[in-house]
């Protein structure tokens, strides 16, 4: 086990470690020195905490050695985007304006969670700035490299986390999710990513964004490492506002049902249009394999992530409005011209599209009476390269930056739970198909994705990390 | 005959007055800057905002004019007369409005009458501003201008973007609520 203790899942990991096979300390020691060797080239971390995450891995052997329950997740290294609290650590959300902050006095409510369960906090991750961005080329901390080709980007924001995974660096992270920042770059680096019901896993200590939006969720390269992830993050949190206080719906006991008895359909009409062959292909592929050829229209999708792109531009423009007004020259260049015409959207455009939410919300939760999963793209192509100012869709060329979340944008405008399922061959960049559900139902999106899992058509293997070329 | 332009001494008499009414102008003294405008019903005053026809409806606006942002930064006075008894003052000023900096322009024509010179015609105006600016200077954003193209173009593309949804009618009990329940 020893020598392939990070290609295996987290799962495995947690199991070898509470029978003893390998030792919590093993588990961390091979995740740092993984990270020492590989993440000069990726990028993906921006803080690692090798001193902290190896006490943390003596006290789990301690309790082990004790006979205690060291929990689900034991000796599981994880690290997460850096706009999570880590207690004694500035929290730096991507910019350099917040490196000036007082160090965090706790641990976000999700760290602390995963921790309890046992996994091992190693480090924090990097993002575009404010998680204002498609691809995590941060100006002040660098692009972050796809494992799988490092010209190309890791897609964003939470494009640390993804990478991170990606590359067996650790099998677990946590990124966040305002418009497809977890489903992006879940996609551009082949791995599982789930961005839960709006409101369902606790947001208490993460840098806002855009707080009608915001999600959190984890990055996996296995089914039941996402679901076993979710099981234990999921539930009521007082810090939270909008947190559920509905109790949990455990996941990971129901992925073996598979898809049975699951109506599951592909999303037609917008999710066709405006993308690469291949990504209607790797759709085309998961519905061969589930058996299904139902072809389903979520209404006026258009309209929802245009409802999106404004809510985003707004929320985030008047957040972050007292820096814009006092050093707009400290922000990244690739957010700050977005952040500043934000700032000066009009009320009537905001307001429209938070009351068109609710139409929206309303037509697709009747659209769930007759179905349960609906599958659809998550780009319209695959990772493009760092740097890379355009993309040709339908024969025409677009900025590529703004036009990567065209399909997300309307799924999470209206908080639907989403397992990112990626699906490529070997040789290929990768490509992720979103497994949507209805709100509160993760577990038909979880067992849908297992489905295709056990079937191979999903499948998320370390990458090897590509020589630049 | 032609007329003399720029005779010295009709020259110092309207830059003194000139002076004088820039002064009561931004010291808002309303009681001596009345004196300025003729005492007419065909005295006109087109201000920023107001068209006034007569003495009386000039007079009124001076009484009712909230004393605010009156100091202003005045460059290009021109002062051109016209033999002894007319002559034209245009100049260009920048001053704030409502938290904005702005640029504006003042055209006015003066006669000399029995009791000495009078403003009888008078224009004032601001050179336009764009939303971006109005709305950035609103929310107190100053905009530096090497982002100001790109604010611009930004707010150009999310109108586009935008465009579909704010076409879509909402009936009026359609209300915003994110709750997101099964």
């Amino acid at each position: 086990m020893r020598n392939d203790i990070l290609s295996s899942d987290a799962s495995a990991l947690a199991a070898a470690v509470r029978e003893r096979s390998i030792t919590a300390r093993d588990a961390v020691t091979a995740s740092l020195s993984a990270i020492g060797r590989l993440d000069t080239e990726l990028n993906c971390f921006t803080a690692v905490l090798a001193g902290p995450a190896l006490e943390q891995a003596a006290r789990i052997d301690q309790r082990i050695a004790r006979e205690e329950d060291p929990g689900p997740l034991a000796g599981v290294p994880f690290a997460v985007k850096n706009l999570f609290d880590i207690e004694g650590l500035t929290t730096l959300a991507g910019s350099r304006i917040h490196a000036e902050k007082p160090p965090a006095g706790r641990d976000a409510t999700a760290v602390e969670r995963l921790k309890q369960a046992g996994a091992v906090l190693v480090g924090a991750l990097n993002m575009d700035e404010y998680a204002y961005g498609f691809t995590t080329e941060n100006t002040h901390y660098g692009p972050t490299h796809n494992p799988h080709d490092l010209r190309h980007a890791a897609g964003g924001s939470s494009g640390g986390s993804a990478a991170a995974v990606a590359a067996g660096l650790v099998p677990l992270t946590l990124g966040s999710d305002t418009n497809g920042s977890i489903r992006v770059p879940a996609a551009f680096c082949g791995v599982f990513g789930l961005k839960p019901t709006y409101g369902r896993i606790s947001r208490a200590g993460t840098v806002p964004f855009v707080g009608s939006l915001d999600h959190i969720g984890p990055f996996s390269r296995s089914v039941r490492d996402l679901a076993a992830a979710f099981d234990v993050l999921q539930g009521p949190d007082p810090r939270d506002p909008v947190c559920t206080k509905r109790s949990p719906d455990l996941c990971l006991p129901q992925l073996e049902r598979g898809a049975d008895g699951l109506r599951v359909a592909v999303a037609g009409d917008y999710f066709v249009r405006l993308g690469r062959p291949e990504v209607f292909a790797a759709v085309e592929k998961a519905a061969r394999a589930l058996g299904t050829s139902r072809v389903v229209v979520i209404p006026q999708a258009e309209q929802a992530r245009a409802a999106a792109y404004l809510i985003t531009a707004c929320e985030g423009g008047s957040l972050h409005l007292p820096a814009l007004r006092s050093r707009p020259q400290d922000f990244d260049p690739l957010t700050v011209e977005r952040f500043l015409a934000g700032a000066v959207l009009p009320a009537a455009w905001y307001r429209h599209a938070q009351r068109f939410r609710s139409l929206f919300r309303d037509q697709v939760r009747e659209l769930f009476g007759s179905v349960d999963v609906i599958l659809a793209p998550a780009t319209p192509c695959a990772a493009v390269c760092i740097g890379q100012e355009t993309i040709t869709l339908d024969g025409s060329e677009v900025p590529a930056r703004p036009n990567l979340g065209v399909f997300t944008q309307p799924i999470s405008f209206i908080g639907l739970p989403v397992v990112l399922a990626p699906v490529f061959e070997p040789g290929e960049l990768p490509l992720g198909v979103q497994v949507i559900a209805a709100p509160y139902n993760e577990a038909a999106a979880f067992r849908v994705a297992r489905q295709l899992e056990a079937m191979g058509v999903a499948k998320a293997p370390v990458a090897a990390v590509a020589q630049a070329a | 005959m032609d007329t003399v332009i720029n005779d010295p001494v009709a020259m110092a008499e309207v830059a003194a007055l000139h002076e004088q009414y820039e002064a009561a102008l931004v010291s808002n003294d309303v009681d001596k800057l009345v004196t300025f405008f003729w005492d007419s019903s065909h005295a006109l005053r087109f201000g920023v905002a107001e068209s006034l026809y007569g003495a009386r409806e000039i007079n009124e606006f001076r009484q009712n004019r909230p004393a605010v942002d009156l100091a202003r930064t005045v460059s290009n006075l021109r002062i051109v007369t016209f033999g002894t008894d007319c002559a034209t003052v245009t100049l260009e000023f920048e001053r704030m409005a409502f938290g904005l900096q702005r640029h504006g322009r003042q055209s006015q024509v003066w006669r000399k009458f029995a009791d000495g010179w009078k403003i009888v015609s008078a224009h004032v105006s601001f050179v336009p501003a764009s939303y971006v600016d109005h709305a950035a200077a609103l929310v107190g954003l100053p905009l530096p201008s090497q982002y100001r193209n790109a604010v611009r173009s930004h707010i150009e593309r999310s109108a586009a973007i935008a465009r579909p949804l704010l076409a879509t009618a909402l009936v009026e009990e359609i209300d915003s609520a994110p709750v997101f329940e099964p």
